[in-house]
């Protein structure tokens, strides 16, 4: 196995928790593993594919996520992956879909499983393993519930009853009995490790206006040293706070966010790994699959919608177990924007009355939803997430004769939705607006309790100084203004240096 | 002036007022439709088909407003415009063809892209190869063009080295003096341990509009195509990257409809190419036709208005395939407009 991980992924040991599930996975086992950000999760079933003699078949919930997973499988000259998804134009799907057998990881999402063509040629295949990716999405109690998950486990009959390995990086206990109940995975092997990342001081920073909160940045990224990553909720003020880092001087700074192509998306992660860029202002679509060691700072310009995913982008910050710093700006009613974001991602009671109205005027409608989208969207004013909701609903929904009147069930859902994504916004307010330590409170939020003694813990702890960051002298690229050279550099680098 | 007012500038002088400005817009875009293609021709704009195909509406009235602001033009209502005097007298005094010379829109707009990404992804992966470096994400993740380049790779069997250094020739060779500015592309490409700038970080380093940026770097990739073209002995890898797809097409084709494809290609239409090659109308039709069959790509929209391709295919769908029955139904199309609707039918059911 570690040559394996040598010769593969040219890793000299394993991070903690790896081994255990890698060897809970090759046993066979049905197996959730809960590992915090950054400890190489993908690695859990990547190494053990090499090992078993069939398909792996991945479900995970953002397409960008899989079209990542397969390029870093590429990274390492693995080419039998692919990603199935809604991206694919028909003709590619088709060609996919005959070749399917050629692959050894199949990455896909749930949609997909319910599509008969995609289901058929599964079934024809030996899958060895069934890795749910992010597998908090399948519990209603989880901060990013998604009713398509709920599928996975009537599909497993279909897949051969595949052990199952279930990836998470934090869950509650709660949502962790609901993965289990729900894949149908009673007796598997929990390998379960702290959320805490001892090594990432944990710094709020409170401002009184957006002026403020920019200029406070601008100073910040000055001072600090290293690569570091900025998020925010929104890729308008992401572009504002780039240009205004730009004219302050900060020059090795770029934006990243979902709207590039894929050339571009690639340009900036890897000028970002090969230390071309030092800083990043982000959307939440960086960071997956991004692995840069040396990421000294993750700061959050706009307030996280919950402690999960802002654990999982600050557990991007040192993963080489060096000092690194997790800071949070925060102005007043800066809780305004994601309770606002989660308004629109959900579908209220008035727009669900205007639903049940439209679907129940005339119930051939309800049967044909995919024809009314348009109108639709504009009678109940749904965003493109609450349609996605509604749509996928619909598609459950139909596939048991159910009627437009079962939309209270949706109704019902999406209440219990909105309720907990509030309460989880108002426990960020509470951990930002808390005077006591700040690790305890997100340890205590996932049921942990502190087991050690960390020496830069967080503000309340040690006082407002930073955690020492060290950075090693980074080789800077020079920036030729001849061409040639450049052109000699890509090209002729190595050579020249042979010759000498 | 910006180099795409200057663009702008000229194609409004070229339609004479004859057109909206917004026939521009669809010129620059490359839309597929009869009348954008037809105005290609009559106006004599063939090369800036498509050399813009991202140019938005709301970028092109801005290019309009400055236009309009500097008495260029004078703006006749309805997106109608004319020149001024002094607009007259700033394009007078480019006897040279405008700006970005090299621009060949209506040869290569099926082909600049193929071109650059393919060459983006060559010079990575031969860069990683000299550098013995087997761990890097390519750039392209377009399945084809992987394919293609394992297969380009293994055909050139020879040393890393010495693959890198004609790579290295090649590129130094058609760049050196060109009237372009070599750094347009050259900035773009990722080596082992140099990633390549995106479109917009490029144009921010080279302090221009990044619709300026994309305007020269298309110039500058038309210009490698035609060198290639012209000089292909010279460029041996480079001109691997064209053979390609187009070359299995290509050989499928008779000899004499390979050189009514070139003259196609050069913007030629059927009256000119019956006089250069003194062959009869029907002739050129039969490789026009063949033409369709084989390359799935080919517009017939010029020769064949989309709404008589419309009659044509309803009624041949209807079961009517026999061409004198389609021509009774149809009669507005004539037996040539008819053969080439059924054989784009044809090369259309077999992809």
């Amino acid at each position: 196995m570690k040559q394996l991980l040598r010769e593969k992924f040219g890793y000299t040991s394993f991070r903690d928790g790896q081994e255990e599930t890698i060897k809970a996975v090759v046993a066979g086992k049905h197996t959730l593993a809960m590992l915090p950000t950054g400890s190489g999760k993908s690695l859990c079933y990547q190494l053990p594919t090499f090992m078993l003699p069939g398909t792996t078949l991945i479900i995970s919930p953002l397409l960008s996520l899989m079209q990542d997973q397969v390029d870093q499988l590429l990274l390492i000259g693995e080419k039998r992956a692919i990603a199935f998804n809604s991206f694919l134009n028909y003709q590619k799907k088709m060609y996919a879909l005959k070749n399917l057998h050629q692959y050894k990881f199949i990455f896909t999402s749930p949609e997909m499983l319910q599509s008969k063509l995609f289901m058929e040629k599964l079934s024809e295949l030996n899958i060895t393993l069934l890795v749910v990716d992010e597998a908090h999405c399948i519990s209603q109690w989880g901060h990013d519930f998604r009713p398509d998950y709920l599928a996975i486990g009537s599909v497993m009959k279909e897949l051969g009853h595949p052990p199952i390995l279930a990836l998470t990086a934090t869950a509650t206990d709660k949502v962790k009995q609901d993965i289990k109940k729900s894949l149908n995975m009673q007796n598997s092997m929990d390998i379960l490790y702290s959320v805490d990342r001892p090594n990432i001081s944990l710094h709020v920073e409170k401002v009184e206006s957006y002026q403020e909160k920019i200029d406070v940045l601008i100073k910040k990224i000055r001072a600090l040293h290293g690569p570091g990553i900025i998020y925010f909720s929104s890729k308008k003020t992401a572009e504002v706070c780039a240009q205004s880092l730009k004219e302050n001087g900060i020059k090795r700074v770029s934006i990243y966010h979902g709207g590039l192509n894929h050339e571009e998306r690639i340009l900036i992660q890897q000028q970002y790994i090969h230390n071309q860029l030092d800083v990043i202002c982000a959307t939440s679509a960086f960071g997956m699959g991004i692995n840069k060691e040396n990421i000294r700072y993750v700061i959050h310009f706009h307030m996280p919608m919950n402690m999960e995913s802002y654990l999982q982008e600050i557990g991007r910050a040192g993963r080489d177990g060096k000092p690194s710093l997790a800071l949070l700006l925060y102005a007043p009613f800066d809780e305004q924007l994601p309770m606002q974001l989660v308004e629109s991602e959900l579908i209220n009671d008035s727009q669900m009355e205007n639903l049940k109205r439209f679907f129940l005027t005339d119930s051939l409608r309800w049967w044909e939803l995919e024809k009314y989208e348009e109108d639709i969207t504009v009678i109940a004013n749904l965003s493109e997430t609450s349609m996605r909701i509604l749509k996928d609903f619909h598609r459950h929904a139909i596939l048991d004769y159910k009627e437009a009147t079962s939309l209270d069930e949706l109704k019902v859902i999406m209440n219990k939705q909105f309720q907990l994504k509030l309460e989880a916004i108002q426990t960020v307010y509470q951990y930002i607006h808390s005077s006591t330590c700040r690790r305890e409170k997100i340890l205590h939020y996932f049921g942990e309790l502190p087991t050690i003694n960390i020496g830069d813990c967080c503000d309340h702890c040690n006082g407002s100084n930073y955690p020492d960051l060290q950075t090693e002298e980074l080789e800077i690229i020079p920036l030729y203004e001849n061409w040639e050279e450049i052109l000699k550099d890509i090209l002729l680098s190595e050579t020249s240096k042979n010759e000498e | 002036m910006s180099v795409i007012q200057k663009l702008v500038l000229f194609c409004l002088k070229s339609i004479e007022n004859q057109r909206t400005a917004y026939a521009i817009l669809h010129l620059l875009n490359g839309k597929k439709s009869s009348q954008t293609i037809q105005d290609a021709h009559l106006f004599h704009l063939k090369r800036y088909f498509h050399v813009l195909p991202h140019l938005a509406r709301e970028e092109f009235n801005q290019i309009l407003d400055d236009l309009l602001e500097e008495n260029y033009v004078t703006c006749l209502g309805e997106g109608s415009y004319r020149m001024t005097e002094k607009g007259d007298m700033y394009l007078q005094e480019y006897d040279e063809p405008i700006i970005p010379r090299y621009l060949n829109g209506w040869s290569y707009n099926r082909m600049d892209k193929l071109f650059w990404e393919r060459l983006s992804l060559m010079v990575q992966v031969i860069s990683n190869l000299v550098a013995y470096n087997g761990r890097y994400l390519p750039i392209q993740n377009n399945k084809p063009h992987l394919d293609w380049l394992k297969n380009f790779i293994q055909r050139n069997r020879i040393n890393r080295h010495e693959l890198a250094t004609q790579l290295f020739k090649e590129l130094q060779h058609i760049l050196t003096n060109k009237k372009i500015d070599p750094l347009i592309l050259i900035l773009r490409l990722t080596g082992s341990n140099r990633i390549g700038l995106t479109q917009q970080q490029a144009a921010e380093q080279l302090q221009m509009s990044v619709l300026t940026y994309q305007l020269h770097f298309i110039n500058v990739i038309h210009m490698i195509l035609t060198e290639v073209k012209e000089n292909n002995t010279s460029y041996p890898l480079l001109e691997q990257i064209l053979e390609t797809e187009e070359k299995n097409e290509w050989l499928q084709l008779t000899q004499s409809t390979r050189k009514t494809a070139i003259y196609l290609n050069q913007g030629y239409d059927i009256e000119d190419i019956i006089k250069i090659r003194k062959l009869k109308q029907g002739t050129i039709e039969d490789h026009i036709v063949e033409l369709a069959i084989v390359d799935s790509s080919f517009n017939i929209d010029i020769y064949v208005p989309p709404e008589v391709q419309r009659n044509i295919i309803k009624t041949s769908t209807n079961g009517i395939k026999q061409l004198k029955y389609i021509r009774q139904l149809v009669p507005e199309a004539s037996y040539f407009q008819i053969r080439l609707v059924l054989a784009k039918q044809k090369s259309a059911v077999s992809v």
